[in-house]
């Protein structure tokens, strides 16, 4: 009997150490708790991947973190969200201003976009708003005859990110060069030293008459990609962030589209 | 407190305290996996949000002023943009709130101290039953400074630790419960032979030596339980050995008794009848000739007791090389009464490790018990011979015989098959036992073969000697 | 019990956990197909094409149907050329394909590659205006085009378009000779000589500056041009002589626009080249969606109309073929080529795949795309609408 008693009593004594034990993570968990909520916790400010120095360039910088942080990577694609149409009514003045910075930007060319962007009907326009960035997609004729489409893309503070336009004008690969280096100095990217010329490998859809002169350049440091073609009549050029990784992959990645 | 509790206490306290280490260490790491992840993503909401709010104010500010309205049109818009998540943010100038999407139970102290903390910090506040990361950044529009304070709930990620202990305690009682469970049985299982083994004890502590524990597992308890089964059959056997010693002695004090009893009576009739003087004096010749018989018996009863006394103290003999013809010869010298019957042969060259006299007694115990059994033929055979065992002596008569029930006892001191004729035969009925020891201590053994009214034959195994 | 018992008893029931465990064999997503035996005849036709009786090939991969896998094939290219959009034909030792040398005027090149050693070796190189004939030779349509090279025994032929100050245009058969390894005109055909297909497993061929000759089958062995449909049947050369064309089997296709209708009204016919029929396959009335011809597969005409419906319809009968495989959303799979008594179609895929790529003005784009796959699948279970297909699967990081 005596035994039995004492039996019952040590499960009873151990049963209560087990809930215990057991219990034992929540007075543990309050006390990490309240350290939490009282430290000021340190966190990580700058964006990694790109250098000190195109970090510095108010411009470079605004590429890469509206790419890496918001994700939009539309470059030459999509339009995502179209905006007011008020914000259309300075837009060309605002181009104009970044075009006419540029050394290479001649009267010619003013003239033919100034043309074109009067000859796109009201209602042809489409803009987008992109955090910082904004589009204008205009279909107009070159000709008075041939649409196409006249792209161009501003950042806010007023630097142009690409452009894409029909021209009847020819340009050379060294007109391109030219034009390269005056984007770059326009913008400030200028300052960073690490432009490498890329020998661009991908293959065009090339016609009889057609001709393809192709320019690229591109900062490791910054992650940025220059490019300045003129194909078939029309000159786009610009500027997008690109990993490494990704300009490899361009190099071969054009294959049945 | 028995073994099986002590056991299954043992392991349920070790399982419970292994159970809530590992729980618990799960729980941290889980938590901590978590919640660094909440924070990476939020300071990389808040990065995003931070540069919208700079890139996606700036277009609204005209004449270098920001509206209120353009603040609140772009808080609408961040949403749109980023997916905002729960929380809010507020826009600060000059520690004086413009737009805010805070929680209202987000005191305005702890946005400021988030402020305060400055760019590289991150606080944990809760706000009601709700727990924000609060981080601030300066953004600077149109010459002019803001502050973008952003909360991001994370209550989540303390209540799934709530939940993921709560699952855990529960999972834990439940394997606790099981693993008792299935402790009890196992443990209960393993010690049924100890069990068992206990029960034989205490049978055996009764007396009882008959119980087996008989377990068939090869384990430790297995080989206890099959080490006290050989024990108590030791113990068994011995006390099967003392119990049959005790009662041999007892018949044997009988046997004395009733041995002694029998002359002392005729000898007290006999000495009373002369006491009282009134018998003619052939009859009291008679009466002595009786008592002096009977007293002869008894010497001679003593002296073959004292003999046996002395040879069963006797561990050990001295034997010598001695001619079996000598002893026979010497046997027959001894029996003259008997000499007429004896028919010996044996090779005289044969030669036999023996104590001479004690041989030649045993030799002449059996010939006087084969001459008793009035053999039909009026002779008694002894031979001798070699064999593979050695020398063997057989003393062979065509008398009466044993009956068979009585073959295992003629060994047996005072045991007698005829007891009437073997006192009128003057016999003892110590003389095969008498034999048998002899034999024994010439590390032989007696063998009797009997056909009741065929005669009896009796083999001695010798060890063959040199000389 | 002995210490490896212990083990053993331990170890056993592990294993067999371990056992259960694995990773069963992957096979293949969604459709269990039996393994066709797969057992192609050589073509016997003059025309190469992108499938040999093993492969189909695109630019850049090789769809192998003995291992169902599709694998990159990079030829290393003499310095300073790249291929072109253009695919590659088989012949079943060697795939011929276009090169260019960016910047260079004269700069098109035609390259063979033994499939053995993967050795890219030059077999014509055009001088200044002169560009190598290429053409939808098969299927894949809209994929992309291929040069047209034509079996004449061991020899391969090609054709060649020039361009010069006192000639104007011409088109020239090239015939090059394995034994010597050079290449030799062997016949000027016409001005400008387009490729629309094949009869009889010859080349058919018409001179888009004199559409009005006719159609014209060339047989590659004697350079000799044998007349398929004149001019002077009247009806035939005036719906099918001048328009784009699609020549497969027996049957010739085209879209015609009604002359009086400036605003888009147009009818799709077909010509049965064994019997002269001439039947009407479709046609779309005033402010309908104008009918587009694509692609001819065993007689049966996909045609798609410009609000994006697709559909198939029998050049025999003129019926529209119903039970045509699909997929969950209706989309008729696309045939991509057709080797033996199966097809290669595209199946969807759902796995979507970041794409970054140069758009035809060379501007990087970046969009996602689902990942196309391609499988195999026996005709008569693509038009009964039996999803019994195999699909090819990938290796290493060629993606489509």
């Amino acid at each position: 009997m005596k035994q039995k008693l004492f039996t019952a009593a040590a499960f009873l004594a151990v049963f209560a150490f087990l809930a215990l034990v057991l219990a034992a993570p929540l007075p543990l968990m309050e006390r990490s708790d309240e350290v939490l909520y009282t430290q000021v916790m340190p966190r990580q400010l700058a964006a990694d991947g790109q250098s000190a120095e195109a970090r510095s360039i108010d411009f470079a910088r605004q590429l890469y973190d509206r790419d890496q942080l918001l994700g939009i990577k539309n470059y030459a694609g999509s339009i995502l969200r179209l905006t007011d149409e008020e914000t259309l009514g300075d837009a060309p003045y605002r181009l104009y201003d970044f075009l006419g910075q540029m050394d290479f930007w001649g009267e010619e060319e003013q003239a033919e976009l100034e043309r074109q962007i009067a000859n796109a009907p009201p209602p042809w326009r489409s803009a987008s708003d992109n955090v910082g960035f904004s589009a204008w997609n205009l279909s107009t004729t070159w000709d008075g005859e041939h649409w196409f489409s006249l792209q161009w893309e501003l950042s806010a503070e007023g630097q142009l990110v690409r452009m894409r336009m029909r021209t009847p004008l020819e340009y050379t690969g060294q007109d391109l060069e030219h034009l390269m280096d005056e984007y770059l100095a326009v913008t400030g990217l200028d300052a960073l030293e690490d432009w490498q010329a890329r020998e661009v490998t991908v293959q065009l859809a090339v016609d009889e008459q057609s001709t393809a002169v192709l320019r690229a350049r591109y900062s490791t440091g910054a992650k940025l990609y220059l490019y300045a073609n003129y194909v078939d009549g029309t000159l786009v050029f610009g500027v997008c962030p690109l990993e490494k990784e990704e300009l490899d992959q361009l190099d071969v990645s054009l294959t049945e589209k | 407190m028995k073994l099986a509790p002590k056991l299954v206490l043992t392991i349920l306290l070790l399982l419970g305290i292994l159970l809530a280490a590992g729980g618990g260490w799960l729980l941290k790491t889980d938590f901590e996996r978590n919640f660094d992840q909440a924070r990476t993503r939020n300071i990389l909401a808040h990065r995003r949000d931070t540069y919208s709010l700079q890139n996606g104010l700036l277009v609204k500010v005209s004449d270098g002023m920001l509206s209120r309205q353009a603040v609140v049109d772009y808080g609408e818009s961040l949403g749109r943009y980023v997916g905002q998540e729960e929380g809010g943010f507020a826009v600060y100038q000059n520690e004086e709130s413009l737009y805010s999407s805070l929680p209202g139970a987000l005191e305005e102290q702890e946005v400021l101290r988030a402020i305060e903390a400055g760019e590289e910090a991150l606080l944990l506040q809760k706000a009601g039953e709700s727990s924000y990361m609060l981080m601030a950044s300066g953004v600077q529009v149109a010459g002019e400074e803001y502050w973008l304070v952003s909360a991001y709930d994370v209550t989540g990620v303390f209540r799934a630790r709530e939940d993921k202990f709560q699952e855990l305690f529960r999972l834990e009682l439940a394997a606790l419960a099981l693993a008792g469970t299935a402790a009890a049985l196992a443990v209960n299982w393993m010690i049924r032979p100890l069990k068992k083994l206990e029960k034989a004890s205490r049978a055996v502590a009764a007396g009882d030596y008959t119980l087996s524990t008989a377990t068939k597992s090869r384990d430790e308890v297995g080989a206890l339980s099959r080490s006290f089964d050989a024990m108590t059959a030791t113990v068994r056997d011995k006390v099967d050995q003392m119990e049959d010693t005790i009662q041999r002695q007892k018949q044997f004090v009988a046997a004395f008794t009733h041995e002694l009893k029998t002359p002392m009576t005729s000898i007290l009739g006999y000495s009373d009848l002369l006491r009282s003087g009134e018998m003619d004096p052939e009859d009291q010749r008679q009466a002595v000739q009786y008592i002096h018989r009977e007293a002869l018996r008894l010497e001679m009863l003593s002296g073959k007791l004292m003999q046996l006394m002395g040879l069963v103290e006797q561990e050990e003999l001295t034997l010598e090389p001695v001619r079996l013809a000598l002893v026979l010869r010497d046997t027959a010298a001894s029996l003259p009464e008997l000499a007429p019957m004896l028919e010996i042969r044996c090779d005289p060259a044969l030669t036999v490790l023996a104590d001479r006299d004690l041989l030649a007694d045993l030799v002449r115990n059996l010939v006087v018990n084969a001459a008793r059994a009035q053999p039909k033929d009026d002779r008694v055979h002894i031979t001798a011979g070699r064999t593979e065992n050695g020398i063997v002596l057989r003393v062979a008569d065509r008398g009466r015989g044993i009956p068979e029930a009585d073959l295992p006892h003629i060994t047996e001191p005072f045991y007698m098959v005829d007891k009437s004729r073997a006192r009128a035969q003057n016999g003892s009925g110590m003389g095969l036992a008498l034999c048998a020891r002899i034999a024994r201590l010439h590390g032989s053994e007696l063998h009797f073969t009997s056909k009741l009214g065929q005669g009896t034959v009796v083999e001695l195994n010798l060890q063959e000697g040199t000389v | 019990m002995k210490r490896n018992h212990w083990l053993l008893a331990v170890a056993l029931p592990l294993l067999l956990l371990a056992g259960c465990g694995a990773k069963e064999q992957d096979l293949g997503a969604g459709a269990p197909t039996p393994t066709p035996e797969v057992q192609i005849e050589e073509p016997q036709t003059q025309v190469l094409r992108s499938t040999d009786s093993r492969s189909y090939y695109t630019q850049n991969i090789r769809y192998d149907l003995e291992t169902m896998t599709a694998r990159a094939w990079r030829p290393e290219l003499p310095r300073g050329y790249q291929i072109t959009g253009e695919g590659p034909v088989s012949d079943g030792q060697a795939l011929y394909f276009v090169l260019t040398r960016p910047g260079e005027s004269a700069s098109e090149a035609l390259a063979r590659m033994p499939l053995e050693d993967g050795a890219v070796q030059i077999l014509y190189e055009c001088r200044e205006h002169e560009q190598i004939g290429i053409a939808y030779t098969d299927g894949a349509g809209e994929y992309c085009k291929r040069p047209i090279l034509l079996r004449s025994g061991e020899r391969r032929c090609f054709l060649v378009h020039q361009w010069t100050e006192e000639d104007g245009n011409s088109t020239w058969l090239y015939a090059w000779d394995p034994a010597s390894g050079s290449c030799e005109p062997v016949k000027r055909l016409g001005s400008h000589l387009r490729f629309w297909g094949e009869y009889q497993g010859r080349a058919v061929l018409e001179d888009s500056w004199e559409p009005e000759a006719g159609l014209f089958q060339l047989d590659a062995e004697t350079g000799e041009l044998a007349v398929l449909l004149s001019g002077e049947n009247a009806e035939a050369a005036d719906l099918f002589l001048g328009p784009p064309l699609l020549i497969r089997g027996k049957f010739v296709c085209a879209e015609s626009y009604a002359a009086d209708s400036a605003d888009g009204k147009n009818q799709v016919n077909c010509l049965n080249l064994e019997t002269g029929d001439i039947k009407q396959l479709a046609s779309s009335e005033e402010g309908e969606p104008l009918v587009r011809i694509q692609d001819i597969w065993d007689g049966k005409l996909r045609v798609r109309d410009t609000e994006g419906d697709v559909w198939y319809v029998d050049c025999a009968t003129g019926r529209r073929v119903e039970n045509v495989l699909a997929d969950e959303n209706g989309m008729l799979l696309h045939i991509r080529a057709q080797i033996g008594e199966y097809y290669l179609i595209d199946v969807g895929s759902d796995r979507w795949t970041k794409q970054l790529w140069i758009n035809e003005k060379g501007e990087p784009v970046y969009s996602y795309a689902p990942q196309n796959r391609l499988a195999l699948i026996a005709k008569e279970d693509y038009w009964a609408g039996r999803p019994d297909y195999r699909i090819f699967k990938q290796e290493g990081e060629a993606a489509e």
